[in-house]
């Protein structure tokens, strides 16, 4: 073995022997830095996915992308939004409950004392020989009157008793599940109806209600003493009949915004006051009336009040100036983690500048007038944000709901509307359920 | 961050290293430069490393892994096979003697037709003078494997290189009976 090992050795022997030390280090050096630099990037790129997975959008209903720190400032990170000014119609499966077509009455028979069955929506018809569809402002004479019209899983439509009084809690509200309304009486007290059965349930007046997602309470708001920031809340459970009172002080003037499955209460800035610059939320123990949990919002370049989701989880915003003065984007907040998502919604159809004039007997005489689309969020659903879109097209006004993917930004029509529908600021009055009262 | 200490002990490390690993690359791919690149890859790992070498019990074996499973992703990646093709002409010293650098060359040109994994077990037995049990593990692989590619490397130089198996026949022998 001697042999082939001092040949192997005599062999070896030939080999040059640069010094190459300096240079072996260096490059170790460098080496071991961009894998230090890689091991990170790879564990921030790790976590950012983790994140977007965790967050997933909106519409599947279990968190969505990170965006911005508890401070509320947003960060952009738009979904693209898609152009659909002509978007397909395809009753989605996922919301058959409601119906494809809707023809808009103002002259449906009273809602009848005895069981209808569960309802899906209702609305508020416009006037078309007013100018409340055309103005972006502009109000049905009816639509302010209280003609409203209940929309059952039937199909078949009734006229509500009109409300109460308008200072106070004037739209009626429906369960989540469709089974229960509560609907104002013209005696100053209200009434919660089983559409079901014939049975029903008087109670005071209240000034803001909120509807746990399940169906399950109906949290009410008493309070109408001199203090704008006391508040007294009776939170009804419907499958037992008991209530419990909850009574809260908040920091300043907020509404009752939503009550969660657990019964905590999610008080928020009231949607009627537009031009404030923050938007404040508070949650509050149902038991104890003690804070929970207390942030305010400052996001900029929003449009429009914000709205917290009816299962008290989220904050939606609008943002953007599009045709029309139109919000663009939906801005949501996750309240628990913090994580703000923008989700762009679709261009809103263009307007016609001008319309036939009404005093004028010649189909060819126009008039311009200021109008504009206008698009309202009606609920947030799990399969989307639903949209009431209302436009003038070939001489009609027209209305639809729509759906909205946030995962995708994908439109559909979910029903055309034939009438006209009442609009109210720049949100058409139509309601549905799972929506937050109007 | 390194410590002075840390940086001391990686230059004495290479210093001490470079040669030997060197040599055995010179071996293994029977061409100077590339054997410079093969050492230089082989000792560039262990410094970025150095945390995990200066912390085993058995540095060289650590270092010597390294070497090996370099030289077989050259070959894997096409790159020794490259350098094996083109033949780089034997230097010459002018103190050997004829005889000396006939022997070497007839060695080398035995060397590099054999396999790979032949002429790691080949150098790891016999050059650096490792147990079986040492070049298995080194080449991650069995004993019987390394028994056997032993075999059938001395198998091969025989054919190849006669002339040597002549001259160090017996010593061939006595390696396979100690197998």
């Amino acid at each position: 073995m001697t042999g082939l090992k001092e040949q192997l050795g005599e062999l070896a022997d030939q080999a040059r022997l640069d010094n190459l030390d300096d240079q072996i280090i260096a490059a170790g050096r460098r080496r071991r830095r961009i894998r230090q630099v890689v091991q990170v990037t790879t564990v921030v790129a790790l976590a950012a996915i983790v994140l977007a997975l965790v967050w997933v959008p909106l519409s599947t209903g279990s968190g969505r992308p990170a965006e911005v720190a508890n401070s509320g400032h947003p960060v952009q990170t738009t979904v693209a939004p898609v152009q659909t000014t002509t978007p397909p119609f395809e009753h989605p499966a996922t919301l058959s409950w409601l119906p494809g077509d809707l023809t808009l009455v103002d002259n449906a028979p009273p809602l009848p004392a005895g069981a209808v069955g569960p309802a899906v929506a209702y609305y508020r018809v416009g006037d078309p020989q007013t100018d409340a569809p055309v103005t972006s402002v502009g109000t049905s004479a009816k639509g302010q009157s209280g003609g409203v019209v209940l929309v059952t899983a039937s199909g078949r439509q009734y006229t509500f008793t009109p409300p109460a009084t308008k200072a106070v809690f004037t739209a009626p509200a429906l369960s989540p599940d469709g089974r229960w309304l509560l609907q104002g009486m013209g005696d100053g007290t209200m009434v919660l109806r089983d559409l079901e059965s014939s049975s029903q349930r008087p109670l005071p007046l209240t000034i803001e209600v909120a509807w746990s997602p399940d169906g399950r309470l109906l949290a009410m708001r008493y309070d109408q003493s001199l203090d704008p920031q006391a508040a007294t809340v009776v939170t009804l459970d419907l499958r037992t009949g008991h209530t419990s009172t909850t009574v809260v002080r908040t920091t300043q003037t907020l509404s009752l915004a939503a009550v969660r499955d657990t019964g905590v209460l999610v008080f928020a800035r009231p949607g009627d006051v537009d031009n404030s610059p923050i938007f404040p939320v508070a949650l509050y123990d149902p038991s104890s009336g003690q804070s929970l949990h207390d942030l305010t919002l400052t996001p900029s370049g929003t449009s429009g009040p914000a709205l917290v989701t009816p299962d008290g989880l989220t904050v939606l915003m609008r943002r953007g100036t599009g045709p029309g003065n139109l919000p663009g984007d939906i801005m949501a907040y996750d309240i628990a983690s913090g994580a703000m998502s923008t989700h762009g919604l679709p261009s809103p159809i263009q307007s016609q500048t001008a319309v036939p004039d009404p005093e004028s007997s010649d189909p060819h005489v126009f008039v311009q007038i200021d109008r504009s689309d206008a698009s309202g969020i009606v609920a947030v659903l799990p399969q989307g944000v639903l949209l009431a879109h209302h436009w003038y097209s070939s001489g009609q006004f027209r209305s639809d709901l729509e759906l909205v993917d946030l995962a995708t930004g994908r439109l559909v029509i979910v029903t055309r509307i034939s009438g006209v529908l009442a609009v109210i600021g720049a949100a058409p009055q139509i309601y549905v359920i799972g929506g937050p009262p109007r | 961050m390194r410590s002075d200490a840390d940086e001391t002990a990686i230059r004495e490390f290479v210093r001490e290293w470079r040669p030997r690993l060197t040599r055995v690359a010179y071996l293994l791919t029977g061409d100077h430069d590339a054997a410079l690149d093969l050492m230089q890859d082989a000792l560039v790992r262990v410094v970025a490393n150095w945390s995990r070498v200066g912390a085993s019990d058995r540095p060289e074996a650590y270092v010597r892994q390294i070497l090996y499973h370099e030289y077989a992703s050259w070959w894997r990646r096409g790159r020794l096979r490259n350098v094996l093709m083109s033949e780089v002409p034997e230097g010459t010293t002018g103190a050997d003697d004829e005889e000396h650098v006939l022997r070497r060359l007839v060695l080398r040109r035995a060397l590099l037709r054999l396999t790979p994994r032949q002429r790691a077990v080949l150098v790891l037995r016999f050059y650096e003078d490792l147990p079986v049990a040492d070049v298995a593990e080194t080449l991650r692989c069995s004993v019987n494997t390394v028994k056997s590619q032993i075999r059938h490397a001395l198998g091969r130089l025989r054919v190849l290189a006669p002339e040597l198996t002549v001259e160090f026949g017996s010593d061939l022998e006595t390696a396979e009976v100690s197998q």
